[in-house]
């Protein structure tokens, strides 16, 4: 018995021997171009055996790819390349050798130009209290991700309406989101297309081999020169819509034989478009990369890059202006100097990125790398900044006719019953006056006028004959120094279990300053607080931005070109992560389990102290001005005193992520997938202090953000047809939001800081192509349909920004995620019941804004001969507006009678929502392969043929009220401000290659 | 080959000549040219001419005519609110120009030249000024406001130093050629006596006035100086203790006038100073308040037969003692 046990027992483990046994079999080859035969470096390689995956690999610089440990078998091959079609083999292992499939050929399709954030025309909201950062996708071999990031990007289309600050990007497997904001960073590297083409991108909640990833996907960009293409591309493209001229030179060594590669990139971009007027972009690029390749297991890579210029910003406007001058695309950023245009809001960059890499790959069971990346530069915006001096701007509502007279039907001010008479502007023929200014296209008065600014300062002049501007040119400053250390591992333990992982710390320290850019024909500037020169007259002290050098000198700093003023601060970021991801397979089946764990912390550091926020002495004493005056003020709610220098309380927390996917994959064509993770990050240094500009105050009761996410997928692959199908589930609490803006009801610049914003996100993705009986023609597209809502009304706390008066204190904002709605006569009053009140039917719920909830696209794509023609129609619905809290308080739809009414109500708190529209776009290019050895072509995309310049793609609502009226007894609106997108535009490329 | 290069430069230069290129090709846009001075001289008439047009009822002028003058008010210092005047030998005239902060642009002792053709001359409880017409019946005019209508009708020359302020004395008091116009009451005194209204939060109010001042020592008062009053003495007890939460929930800056003794004049004179003005809360010199004779300069203006005298600011140019 007890042989017979051992028999087994040795039987048992000579299996598990054999289990545990490497295989001998195998597949190599090289992937190339049918064209010209050159080998196509990062092609995708998925091996299945039926139905499971079994390996993945990338083919190398050269195109050549190998996989070992086979066992004898059928196999499919599946090949998929940017710019090429998918091509799929059938592959017989046998007697445990590597089969060599030699050249698989490659079918070049169209030049998919992926929607760059420099397509992207950035608008100016500075100060308007919003923010508006659109998404970018990345087109990969998803098919609803192909359309969806070229089709959706022209719309500002948010991928399941997440915000921009929730996809992760990653730059050498660094994660490179904007310390401060979160914000996608890709204007960091615009301009450099070539060295940025080859990305690794999960969607949604995938986990990534970089990095666990956030439920909105994740992109990293390689960056070393291996990752470039080899040889050299050129390309001069012109377009219509963003910059005329574009100039862009790449060149790859590819690997050489002594282990070194290099790649460097040169681009430029010039010139204005044809639609937004004073927008123009001076603005150049380059790139450098070097690596060495110590042995199959060592590799060393370092890359240097920037992309310094200027680009003239676009400013949005309301309705009545756009109607006055006969355009959507009104800038009033911009003005006539002796003839020649000057944008006043010119944004200039130049923010470089060095990193080091390093990379460890001893055997194909293990790799790691680790990363050190420095970011560092400076990005200053240009504005007009003035002194006790009336508003320059040329749309100020006080220069237009409806400042002046209402007519019954305005479309401006209109809407739920208004008797225009109530505002109190009965001069018709003031108004035609105004209306004459605007329409007379002079731009002396429609266009910032550059001329009066010189006039006033050449004027103001002192006692000692000294010219002392009251408007300047500012420059605001933000010096990023942000300091990154990443290390990330993969070990392909089993042929079922591979654990990623890995480890992040972040240093970052950003310096807000602003300068005096051009004094504008004057000699000099003061240092002062506009709005406390107001308010604190009486005491000069409160009024210096600078009391240190008030104190010292007995006044304000006389202020020079290139001076400091206003404000100088430190913003602290730090942060420490480190996650995991268990991947397993068994079969068909597939899973992931992983996790993060993370510290962050972030504070102020005042380099100046403000009069209006004193402090203490460093002996905790109160300061003093020469009269005697206290200095220091304190919170009304801690007690603390308000301090504007030195550090501030440091923000900690606690972060962390959990993800788990499960993926099922039918017949080698088919997948079903399911994820689901949960998150709570940090609010970011935007989110957590009330004024940064003015003080070291946090927001009251700072918490993570949390999210719970959910997707659940079905895939489909074969024989030229794609489809995937996405359902998603998303919740968003805890959200939090400052703005800063002027309130016209304590005629004070106020801080409005909210928190407890919920949001759910729900919706549906589907995306697919179909071959056509028509041989080279197949069929393409997306249909995107969500719902994105607030599910909570927030808190709110309202301050005052020169002192420390707190107007609200964490008061709900009633009409924030919804506002009632009430039964009405049909002439419009409303009904009443028997007790006097008003009969609500129901509710009108508020949308996330900013992106179109339904987007849909259907195109005909056609390839032959290296021709592809593409046709496509876009329609776009379900868009809202950007929403202003202080209109749905109680505050303001209380009115000056504090009476709420219906009408008041469903006034204020409405959300408007954009009209759907309809596009038509196509595409059409052809490359020519000369001597096999070069490559030259082009492509030219038009799109919105039908020149739709209705469109709206955003906008805000202004966050001033109408507060003098007749009958003072409610207040109104000022109008909304709105971004248009371009009609008709082109864009032609001309490419060439070899 | 050179005909195709001359081609293509010539295209290239037409590119960069082209408006949406100036951005592009101009890294310093230099200091602007100067705006030369206006001057006109044709059609003008004297302000006392302008001011003769006015029969009792809005005059609304149809005449291509030209009246200019110095600017001699400011509204740097909170006074003067949305107002400009403007002198020539021939007397002074308020324009209701509607523009705030205008020091900026009209500049004390800058020469203004007004077209004054689509332009109104009413008059407002006795004071006659020059604007828009009005569409609202309680009033004769209008502010100009629309910037294009200010643009057109109102033009900048030459700054040169202000005029003397005409003195006025008892004699030439009613002279009403001087309403508008910077003037100088030699050797008077405070009258310690003040007017001012006081509102609470529900429309009520309580007028001051009547000899004594109050308490009230200052040019005027900002709406945290009212309240100050209010906790403190509650304007020597004018207002009733059982009023006091309601006149600090409406406290708001008010318009106060201090009260001057012009010798051999029986007629006092109403140094008016708004609530809002950055001097407004600063305390009369304690030499005048005891008695001293000053030299007041401001631009005087007249309020139901009442004579009225705005500061353009609390300095030495307006306030002076004689010695």
């Amino acid at each position: 018995m007890s042989k017979k046990i051992i028999l087994v027992l040795a039987a048992a483990l000579c299996c598990l021997g054999l289990s545990a046994q490497d295989y001998t079999g195998g597949v190599k080859g090289t992937v190339v171009n049918r064209a010209d035969r050159s080998g196509i470096q990062m092609a995708s390689l998925r091996l299945y055996k039926g139905d499971a995956l079994v390996a993945e690999v990338l083919s190398s610089q050269d195109g050549t790819f190998l996989i070992e440990n086979l066992d004898n078998g059928m196999y499919d091959l599946v090949i998929s390349a940017p710019e090429f079609l998918d091509n799929r083999v059938a592959v017989t292992v046998n007697d445990g050798y590597v089969k060599n499939m030699f050249n698989l050929s490659m079918t070049p399709s169209r030049v998919i130009d992926e929607a760059q954030e420099d397509n992207l025309l950035e608008f100016d909201m500075d100060d308007s209290g919003y923010n508006d950062s659109p998404t970018v996708l990345f087109s990969q071999n998803d098919v609803f991700e192909q359309v969806a990031s070229y089709n959706f990007s022209t719309v500002r289309f948010r991928a399941r309406g997440y915000g921009n600050e929730t996809q992760d990007v990653y730059v050498a497997g660094v994660r490179l989101n904007d310390a401060i904001t979160g914000n996608s960073p890709f204007s960091l590297w615009s301009g450099l297309n070539e060295a940025t083409r080859t990305k690794m991108s999960s969607t949604g909640l995938e986990v990534s081999d970089y990095g666990l990833g956030g439920f909105n996907g994740l992109v990293n960009i390689p960056m070393t020169a291996s990752y470039v293409r080899k040889g050299w591309r050129g390309s001069v493209v012109t377009n219509s819509a963003f910059y005329r001229l574009r100039l862009m030179l790449t060149y790859a060594s590819g690997p050489l034989d002594n282990g070194w590669s290099y790649a460097f990139s040169v681009s430029g971009r010039f010139g204005g478009n044809d639609w937004v007027p004073g927008v123009f972009y001076r603005s150049f690029a380059y790139y450098a990369s070097v690596e060495k390749k110590f042995s199959e297991a060592h590799k060393l890579s370092a890359a240097f890059l920037a992309t310094p210029g200027s680009r003239g910003m676009q400013n949005s406007s309301t309705q009545e202006v756009y109607d006055l001058v006969g355009s959507n695309f009104y800038n009033s950023n911009w003005g006539m100097q002796d003839g020649k245009v000057r944008n006043s809001r010119v944004r200039t960059t130049h923010e470089p990125i060095a990193f080091l890499k390093y990379d460890f790959t001893p055997s194909y069971k293990f790799r790691a790398s680790a990363t050190v990346l420095y970011r560092f530069g400076s990005n200053v915006t240009s504005a007009v900044d003035w002194y006790d001096a009336p508003n320059p701007t040329p749309d100020y509502y006080r220069n237009l006719p409806s400042y002046f007279y209402l007519e019954e039907d305005n479309p401006y001010y209109g809407g739920y019953g208004i008797d225009v008479a109530d505002f109190k502007r009965n001069s018709p023929v003031k108004a035609e006056w105004a209306r004459d200014a605007w329409t007379s296209g002079n731009p002396a008065y429609t266009q910032l006028n550059w001329q009066r600014l010189y006039d006033v300062n050449r004027a103001s002049v002192n006692e000692w004959g000294q010219k002392r501007s009251k408007y300047i040119l500012e420059h605001r400053h933000i010096h990023q120094n942000d300091l990154n250390i990443a290390a990330n591992a993969k070990w392909n333990a089993t042929d079922w279990f591979a654990l990623t992982g890995g480890l992040s710390f972040r240093l970052n320290r950003s310096e807000y300053y602003k300068t005096v850019g051009d004094l504008l024909g004057g000699d000099y500037y003061l240092n002062l607080d506009n709005f406390a020169d107001r308010d604190f007259a009486a005491i000069p002290a409160k009024v210096a931005n600078n009391l240190d050098y008030f104190m010292r000198a007995g006044q304000v700093e006389t202020l020079h070109v290139g001076d400091k003023y206003g404000y100088d601060y430190y913003a602290h970021v730090r942060n420490l992560e480190a996650w995991f991801n268990g991947h397993f397979e068994v079969g068909g089946l597939s899973a992931n389990l992983g996790g993060r764990l993370g510290y962050n912390a972030t504070w102020r550091y005042g380099l100046v102290r403000k009069g209006l926020f004193a402090g203490l002495t460093p002996e905790g004493d109160e300061i003093l001005d020469p009269s005697g005056n206290v200095l220091t003020s304190y919170d009304p709610l801690t007690g603390e005193a308000i301090t504007s220098f030195g550090q501030s309380k440091v923000a900690r927390f606690l972060t962390g992520a959990a993800k788990a996917n499960l993926s099922y994959t039918i017949g080698g064509n088919m997948r079903v997938y399911a994820n689901v993770g949960y998150f709570s990050e940090a609010p970011t240094f935007a989110q957590t202090f009330i004024s940064p500009r003015t003080r070291n105050s946090m927001m009251d009761g700072l918490t993570t953000v949390k999210t719970f996410a959910s997707d659940l997928n079905w895939q489909f692959s074969s024989g030229g047809f794609n489809f995937r199908l996405t359902g998603y589930y998303t919740r968003i609490n805890d959200k939090t939001k400052v703005m800063s803006f002027y309130n016209d009801l304590r005629s004070a610049f106020t801080n409005f800081a909210l928190s407890g914003i919920d949001e759910r996100h729900v919706g549906l993705e589907f995306g697919f192509r179909v071959p056509t009986p028509l041989p080279s023609l197949s069929v393409r597209g997306v249909l995107a349909l969500g719902n994105f809502v607030y599910t909570s009304n927030p808190r709110m706390t309202m301050t005052v920004d020169n002192s420390t008066e707190i107007v609200m204190e964490n008061e709900l904002v009633p009409y924030w995620q919804s506002h009632p709605v009430y039964r009405k006569y049909p002439d419009g009053d409303y009904v009443t019941d028997f007790d006097g009140n008003y009969v609500q039917t129901g509710f009108q719920q508020h949308h996330v804004a900013g992106t179109p909830e339904l987007a849909a696209s259907l195109g005909l794509n056609w390839n032959y001969k290296y021709w592809f023609v593409e046709l496509s129609g876009d329609y776009f619905a379900n868009s809202y507006l950007d929403m202003n809290p202080f209109y749905r308080t109680d505050d303001v739809t209380l009115g000056t009678d504090n009476l709420i009414t219906p009408r008041e109500i469903e006034y204020m708190a409405s959300q408007e929502k954009f009209d759907p529209c309809f596009m038509l776009n196509v595409s059409i290019g052809k490359s020519w392969f000369i001597q096999r050895k070069y490559n030259i072509g082009f492509s030219l995309n038009a799109k919105n043929l039908l020149n739709n310049t209705s469109v709206k793609t955003g906008g805000y609502e202004q966050t001033r009220v109408v507060d003098n009226t007749e009958s003072d007894t409610r207040y109104y609106r000022f109008p909304a401000k709105y971004f248009y997108l371009s009609g008709f535009n082109y864009m032609l490329n001309i490419y060439f290659r070899f | 080959m050179r005909k195709q290069i001359i081609l293509l430069l010539a295209a290239a230069a037409a590119l960069v000549s082209c408006r949406e290129w100036q951005p592009v090709f101009t890294p310093d846009y230099g200091e602007a040219s100067v705006t030369a001075p206006y001057a006109l001289d044709a059609n003008t008439v004297s302000i006392a001419e302008l001011k003769a047009m006015y029969k009792g009822s809005p005059c609304n002028i149809t005449e291509d005519i030209v009246v200019r003058g110095q600017v001699v008010s400011s509204d740097q210092y909170g006074q003067n609110y949305r107002l400009l005047y403007i002198e020539d030998i021939s007397g002074g005239l308020e324009i209701k120009l509607g523009q705030s902060q205008n020091y900026n642009d009209y500049k004390l002792g800058q020469w203004i030249y007004v077209k004054c053709q689509d332009l109104t001359l009413g008059a407002s409880n006795g004071m006659l000024s020059l604007g828009y017409p009005s569409d609202d019946p309680k009033y004769e005019t209008a502010y100009i406001d629309v910037p294009e209508l200010i643009a057109t009708h109102i033009f900048k020359g030459r700054i040169e130093p202000l005029p003397e302020p005409v003195a006025i004395t008892a004699a030439n008091m009613n002279d009403g050629k001087n309403f508008g116009r910077r003037v100088c009451f030699p050797g008077v005194t405070y009258a310690n006596q003040v007017f001012v209204i006081i509102y609470d939060n529900g429309g009520g109010s309580t007028y001051l006035r009547n000899a004594d001042n109050f308490g009230i020592t200052s040019w005027s008062m900002s709406a945290e100086k009212v309240r100050q009053h209010i906790l403190t003495d509650r304007f020597k007890g004018a207002i009733p203790e059982a009023e006091v939460e309601n006149y600090l929930a409406g406290a708001s800056a008010v318009n106060t006038s201090q009260y001057f003794t012009v010798p051999g004049s029986s007629e006092p004179l109403q140094v008016r100073t708004s609530g809002y003005a950055k001097f407004a809360d600063s305390e009369m010199p304690a030499a005048v308040l005891a008695g001293a004779k000053v030299d007041i300069t401001g631009i005087l203006t007249v309020y139901n037969g009442q004579f009225q005298l705005t500061l353009n600011d609390d300095s030495e140019d307006s306030v002076r003692q004689v010695f």
